[in-house]
């Protein structure tokens, strides 16, 4: 029974914390805690792919960055107002997922890695050269934000959209991984062979949690372009999709928590290291490393070790 | 390079995702044999489906219902506490911005495919920094260094931190224009002076438009008036046929495209406009494309593309037979020249700077620079100290007073001094109107230089049409890969 209240009452703890970060701290700081909650979002939806249905993609920015251009795109090239391209984005995102899972699906391992990782590219070389469309490398400037009766223009008013935004799809994650369909997807993730004889379409299932996986990412791309009211190519490019690995593996993949805390980590630690020494990405390698040797199951994959010593003892 | 850095990236994940498997075996095997789980499986019979997941320990978190309601109201406590604590918070004042030094954010690139042009505009503003003792007048000055990494969004990100964060009252630096466009929105957003002086070439961001943006001004160049220029001396030389090789991205697009209109409109023309992808490790396939019945190639490749570029057109015998115009000296970029030897000897190129100019800004500027970076200044370090001192001008101007932004925007957009590029001075619009130089390679004592052979004296964005003429163009640089062999397209009026 303890046992069970815990989880709740830091659960609500940080919650409130959330809720009151603006209060708290500097403009500037709450702008990074949207940052990371976005990147949060994204690696979530990334460790649906990678930790639950175990297929490490290296093609996620392709969602993030579809989304963040159908916004863009929607709003600085047909005058459609950013509200309505929300929804727009998300479609366009799980549409991309639709489109490119069967093709993807075909293999796995780091096959799966490297068909996903193409067609990422293919993407961003669409978003780089299409340059009458959609500027090329210099990317869309100039993107609103919504005005759903009330102005998202500043900083605070933004974090608490996106705070509520993603929030309803961190839920609607947990949801997912907890439903009949998560569990299965987990037993796909240790026995495709077993599951299948157990009479699981296996290939369906990694189908709806590709798709699934590109949606929620389009989520976090949309909120990415109206945050930054730019959206670049760089949304697109293989490193965005490779940092976000980092962010799932970093946090411990397998479970939602863990890639949520990586994301927020290696934001801050961006941010922060990068304006203490120029050797910023040095230090970051680092404690890639460290973390490698010293927590192989990442963060989360400690927190878990320490709680199970405790109670053997 | 950069192609190379993402297939190590891909290597490091590729080898990160395989371990990442293994993790999960791990995880696996540690809920198999904790004590609680092991009840579960032992309770429930093997042959259903659940059992066979090591994770439906899981399973059990059908929370009971007094379990839900006490969650519950510990939540709505919390959020009270919360709300109680946030109002209370809320009352207190943030620190104001206190009296003191004069803040300049800078935003470089400092790590990744720009860091070398990032490093060498932050020597050029230091340099300019301690000559004038860190202080404008009276103010002292506080330099708050950024690395934007090259990318827009952490550009804005950084920019974010500088001036909500940090308290920085202008913001300069940048080298992409993608990086550009992004703080020029953030700048005219938040009302905060933007001085762009390390590149930058946007050629409409400084131009009447969607762009345009009151608290900007760029002492670096842009795109355009450099390829412009280069036209004008081509057709002087007497060449009038020619080809253009240049990187393919929207510098690129932009600065072919100025050379090749105002080539057409004095009467030459481009019989070949080939493309290069940033990052060619081969020119070879280009250079053996070029029509060797033209007058002269006209080339623009920045970064390592321009030293590949120079040294393969010497290995391909071209040099000495096609003579080279090299739009913004990024063939013949003054770090490269020693590695480069004679391959860059009697090459054209155009740029608002050499280190060979014989003024004595320039002289004292290039041994400051050389003695710190240990090679010869080319256009951002120059660039840097440039900008440094129009922000240190216009403090002065009004004696250190920030808070007044448009009376310091006014301030900035009067500035004018003679510096190592030569006399600069502002137009309206923000944008630099400075010399460009003519230079040739030539060996002077026993090294490779670029020589100064002609001089525009000054040249404006628009040079050498009027605003009105130049806006009176239908097409511009983004349409450059249908129009620049095509004469009537490159001079069509709307």
């Amino acid at each position: 029974m303890k046992a069970r209240v815990w989880p709740f009452i830091g659960a609500v703890a940080v919650l409130a914390l959330l809720i009151a970060l603006p209060d708290i701290l500097r403009p500037y700081y709450v702008g990074l805690a949207t940052r990371m909650l976005i990147f949060a979002l994204f690696a979530m939806s990334l460790d649906l792919l990678l930790g639950y249905a175990g297929l490490a993609s290296l093609g996620h920015a392709a969602y993030f960055g579809v989304a963040a251009y159908t916004i863009a795109l929607l709003v600085l090239r047909a005058g459609v107002d950013s509200g309505i391209a929300f929804p727009a984005a998300l479609v366009a995102a799980a549409i991309i997922g639709a489109l490119f899972a069967p093709l993807a699906l075909r293999a796995r391992g780091s096959y799966f890695l490297m068909i996903t990782f193409a067609l990422a590219q293919v993407v961003w070389s669409v978003a780089f050269g299409w340059r009458s469309l959609t500027n090329g490398d210099d990317g869309m400037p100039g993107v609103t934000r919504p005005y759903f009766g009330w102005s998202l223009d500043n900083t605070t008013s933004f974090y608490y959209f996106a705070l509520a935004v993603i929030g309803i799809a961190a839920l609607l994650l947990f949801a997912i991984v907890k439903s009949p369909f998560g569990r299965a997807l987990r037993g796909i993730r240790e026995s495709e062979s077993r599951m299948q004889a157990l009479g699981y379409n296996v290939w369906r299932h990694q189908y709806a949690a590709f798709v699934l996986s590109a949606f929620f990412a389009g989520i976090a791309g949309a909120l990415y372009a109206y945050f930054n009211r730019f959206v670049g190519p760089e949304y697109l490019y293989v490193v965005q999709s490779a940092e976000a690995l980092i962010m799932v593996i970093l946090g411990g993949a397998g479970t939602l928590l863990g890639p949520a805390i990586g994301a927020a980590l290696i934001v801050f630690l961006e941010d922060f290291v990068s304006s203490l020494t120029e050797h910023w990405v040095l230090v970051l390698g680092v404690i890639y490393v460290l973390v490698t040797l010293f927590a192989p199951r990442g963060l989360i994959g400690l927190y878990v070790d320490f709680r199970q010593r405790r109670a053997l003892k | 390079m950069r192609l190379v850095v993402d297939i190590e990236r891909l290597a490091v994940t590729v080898s990160q995702a395989i371990f990442d498997n293994r993790a999960k075996a791990t995880v696996c095997d540690a809920s198999m044999r904790s004590p609680k789980s092991r009840g579960i499986h032992k309770g429930n019979a093997m042959t259903t489906r659940k059992t066979i997941l090591c994770d439906a320990a899981d399973a059990r978190i059908g929370v009971t219902l007094p379990g839900k309601q006490l969650a519950r109201r510990g939540a709505l406590r919390a959020v009270a506490i919360a709300g109680v604590a946030a109002l209370l918070l809320g009352a207190a004042p943030f620190a104001a911005r206190a009296a003191g030094p004069i803040k300049i954010g800078v935003l470089l690139p400092l790590s990744g495919n720009f860091a070398v042009l990032g490093q060498q505009a932050l020597t050029g503003m230091k340099i300019y920094l301690d000559q004038v003792g860190n202080k404008a007048g009276d103010n002292p000055i506080e330099l708050l260094v950024e690395d934007s990494q090259g990318k827009p969004d952490v550009a804005v990100t950084k920019a974010r931190k500088l001036v909500q964060g940090e308290g920085a009252q202008v913001l300069t630096g940048v080298v992409s224009s993608g990086v550009a466009l992004a703080t020029n929105d953030y700048s005219r957003d938040n009302k905060v002076p933007l001085v762009l002086s390390a590149d930058a070439g946007v050629t409409e961001l400084t131009m009447p438009g969607p762009l345009a943006n009151p608290y900007l001004v760029r002492t670096s160049q842009n795109g355009r008036a450099v390829g412009a220029v280069g036209a004008d001396w081509a057709y002087k030389k007497g060449w009038r046929k020619v080809v253009t090789i240049g990187s393919d991205y929207a510098g690129g697009l932009d600065v072919d495209y100025a050379f090749g209109q105002e080539f057409c409109s004095l009467g030459g023309r481009v019989v070949q406009a080939e493309w290069s992808p940033i990052g060619t490790a081969d020119f070879g396939p280009y250079l053996t494309n070029i029509d060797r019945t033209a007058d002269a190639v006209i080339a623009f490749a920045p970064g390592a593309d321009g030293l590949r570029l120079a040294r393969q057109y010497s290995d391909f015998g071209l040099k000495g037979k096609l003579p080279v115009l090299d739009l913004f000296g990024t063939l013949v970029y003054e770090p490269n020249l020693p590695q480069l030897g004679d391959a860059t000897l009697g090459m054209y190129s155009v740029l608002f700077y050499t280190p060979m100019l014989k003024t004595p800004e320039n002289q004292s500027f290039v041994a400051e620079f050389k003695k710190r970076m240990h090679f010869m200044p080319a256009n951002e370090g120059p660039n840097g100290y440039v900008g440094a001192e129009a922000i240190v001008d216009a403090v002065k101007a009004v004696n250190g007073d920030l808070s007044d932004t448009m009376k310091f925007m006014a301030a900035l957009r009067a500035v004018k001094f003679d510096s190592p590029k030569g006399p600069i001075s502002l137009d309206k619009y923000g944008q630099v109107i400075q010399p460009m130089y003519i230079r040739e390679t030539e060996k002077v004592d026993g090294q490779t230089a670029n020589v100064p052979i002609a001089t525009y004296k000054s040249v404006d964005q628009f040079w050498p049409y009027t605003e009105a003429e130049y806006a009176s163009f239908k097409y511009t640089y983004k349409d450059a890969k249908n129009a620049m062999t095509d004469c009537t397209r490159l001079l069509a009026k709307k």
